[in-house]
């Protein structure tokens, strides 16, 4: 890690002395050993301010848009995080030319809250650090190993693409868990029983919209929910206004969602929400046989057709 | 009426609730798999946590839901019908609110019972709330109580102080309305090693270390053009995480709506000063469009404006948006920023 470290700042030391880009967008240290919080790099002096570690888990790209708009940017930036850019690449958000991929191979970031629940206090936490496929933590004068699947996120837990797709330069080690964890659909089958599950889920909403701000397919300058005419969804956090909106945004990001889970980090109510995009993932990919995120060449989903196309209309479902 | 404390072994919790159940509606966190515990209206059967322990959402739902009608206007049949509802008069009992949530109802107070404007849903919710707040066995870590404030003063705040005692919860009546809801066989007397356990817990909560900004001036540090704004807005996403999460945050929208045909309903709902839309006015201008000065409007509000408003320090370091920050925006840093920054102040400036 410390060695991936130091090459990400050797690497944004030079794109800024260089005069190459004008600002490196990264992680830097967080409030606490077991968080990190975005940092925007200016001078060749600051770049020391840079980390990579476990606690890496903010999705960088949601800034890209409006940073890139007039500048060259540098990203230091996971897997995930470059699937993001790649859709806002074909999405003509971000100016390839207007971005430096600092590519990282990944082990998985962790989840805050499951490090909560484990043998030590949070709040002895010193250090977070990869360790041949399982999460070292020191804590106190302690070093705890932790098994993967106890201490990352979900969406880490079910990630195989743990290489960058694109990048100008491409740093560190993927890693596999040792067991990959299906992604198993928690949804309940019959429909009506789906239909109270998420009733349930939403009637927590408090529409704080922290999913929609930290997704970087959500660029709307005006969003639906925001409207006022026409009024798509009432402001009142009620479950049925909760359940438009989540379930307009999904659909507004069919073949468009590259599963971060950064909606799912972000929810202060824990719903879900990522479920509903992945079950939504798994038809773009059955019936269209797209996944989003994989290349810059490819074209949007909804910027494509072939004769051949799946098409609700003529293929009804019982 | 006596002042007893009291003390409740943990698994007699479901059996103390159904006590109070018929002369009050009990409200209290229950538990949820991995995300934050949500105050509900609870019976025994509910795996309710009274002890402070779990991540809660604040109570203040319980007194400023997140959706209250206001008024319905009908016009079937030529009638026009306006329907106000009735401010709800519920005996309730909150328990498992953590004491610097109940702290912060006194700054709910100070909005919503202000002499000139007062809401009479609030105050009807508050004068039939009886709050049972909580020191937990072990701080959480991103509490900061005890540097916004002296948080001795806050045990007068709740109507019972509880204390969690691991096996057990002590309680240490604080109101007459509090001390009657302590009655019961699922209650016992204290030991004398409960009553030293209880001081342990208290201690525990009361000595936090204090953050570097405590004890310093906020009110005369926190300045419109600081350049922690820029650094805020800079990395802030503009959600609304930090001020719903809130345990003291009280702004609200008004919206009118149609439901049905014939019909609209006045109601009012969450809102926040970290939406773009909050200051947009009907004409079109926006004071605070950019995120600059959302970001200063957040932390002057509560450490500035609502001081000359009301006297108040209007967080009470509860650590919630410390938490659920998504890119961890940290208060705590940024008024230790504040603070740095300010404090060779000479004194003659002051």
């Amino acid at each position: 890690m410390d060695d991936v470290q130091s090459r990400i700042r050797e690497e944004a030391r030079k794109v800024l002395e260089s005069g190459q880009v004008s600002l490196v967008l990264g992680w830097g240290k967080g409030s606490t050993p077991f968080k990190t919080t975005p940092v925007f790099i200016e001078k060749p002096e600051d770049v020391d301010r840079l980390v990579w570690n476990p606690a890496c888990v903010n999705n960088l790209s949601v800034y890209l848009p409006k940073l890139t708009k007039d500048k060259k940017v540098a990203v230091v930036a996971k897997p995930c995080d470059i699937r993001s850019l790649i859709t806002l690449i074909q999405e003509r958000q971000v100016s390839r030319d207007n971005v430096y991929i600092i590519g990282l191979g990944c082990g998985g970031v962790v989840d805050v809250f499951n490090l909560d629940e484990q043998d030590f206090h949070i709040q002895d936490v010193t250090g977070l650090d990869w360790d041949s496929g399982k999460l070292k933590v020191t804590a106190g004068s302690s070093e705890y190993v932790l098994d993967c699947s106890t201490c990352l996120r979900d969406m880490c837990l079910i990630c195989t693409k743990r290489s960058p797709a694109i990048f100008d330069v491409e740093l560190g080690e993927a890693v596999l868990p040792e067991e990959l964890c299906a992604g198993q659909s928690v949804l309940p089958d019959i429909p009506e029983e789906r239909r109270r599950y998420w009733s349930e889920q939403f009637s927590r909403c408090i529409r704080c919209y922290a999913c929609r701000q930290v997704c970087p397919s959500c660029y709307c300058t005006t969003c639906f929910a925001d409207r006022i005419e026409p009024k798509w969804t009432a402001k009142k956090a009620t479950a049925d206004e909760a359940w438009m909106f989540h379930a307009t945004r999904a659909m507004h990001l069919a073949g468009r969602c590259i599963a971060c889970g950064e909606c799912e980090r972000a929810c202060p109510v824990d719903i879900p929400i990522a479920e509903l995009q992945r079950e939504m993932n798994k038809i773009t990919s059955e019936r269209y046989k797209y996944d989003a995120g994989n290349s810059e060449q490819d074209k949007p989903l909804f910027g494509q057709f072939e004769d051949e196309d799946f098409d609700p209309a003529h293929h009804s479902e019982k | 009426m006596m002042m007893t404390d009291k003390v409740l072994s943990k698994e007699k919790i479901g059996e103390f609730v159904d006590g109070l159940s018929g002369r009050y509606t009990v409200v209290a966190p229950v538990r949820r798999d991995g995300s934050p515990a949500e105050f509900r209206d609870v019976t025994a059967q509910d795996s309710i946590v009274i002890d402070g322990s779990a991540a809660l959402m604040p109570p203040k739902d319980y007194l400023l839901p997140r959706y209250e009608r206001l008024m319905r206007v009908d016009t079937r049949d030529g009638q026009v019908q306006i329907e106000a509802p009735v401010p709800e008069a519920v005996p309730r009992v909150m328990l498992g609110a953590w004491l610097p949530d109940v702290k912060a109802l006194d700054v709910l107070d100070k909005v919503f019972l202000d002499d000139k404007f007062k809401d009479p849903y609030y105050a009807a919710r508050r004068e039939n709330t009886v709050t049972v707040a909580v020191v937990p066995l072990k701080p959480r870590w991103s509490w900061f109580c005890t540097s916004v404030d002296d948080v001795t003063e806050w045990k007068s705040k709740a109507d019972v102080l509880s204390y969690d005692l691991g096996d057990a919860i002590y309680f240490e009546p604080i109101t007459e309305r509090g001390a009657a809801i302590l009655d019961g066989a699922a209650l016992a007397d204290p030991t004398d090693g409960q009553v030293a356990a209880k001081e342990g817990v208290w201690k525990a909560f009361a000595e936090v270390p204090h953050c570097a900004f405590a004890g310093k001036d906020l009110y005369e540090n926190l300045c419109w053009d600081s350049p922690i704004w820029d650094d805020i807005a800079q990395r802030c996403v503009s959600c609304g995480v930090c001020t719903y999460v809130c345990p003291s945050c009280s702004c609200f929208d008004v919206q009118d709506e149609v439901c049905g045909s014939n019909c609209i309903e006045r109601y009012r709902c969450r809102d926040t000063c970290q939406f773009e839309d909050f200051t947009l006015m009907g004409a079109g201008h926006n004071p605070r469009e950019q995120k600059v000065p959302r970001a200063r409007q957040r932390l002057m509000h509560k450490f500035k404006y609502q001081r000359e408003q009301f006297g108040i320090t209007a967080c009470t370091g509860c650590g919630r948006c410390v938490e659920m920050c998504p890119v961890n925006i940290d208060i705590r840093d940024a008024l230790c920023t504040v603070c740095s920054d300010r404090i060779e102040t000479p004194a003659e400036v002051k």
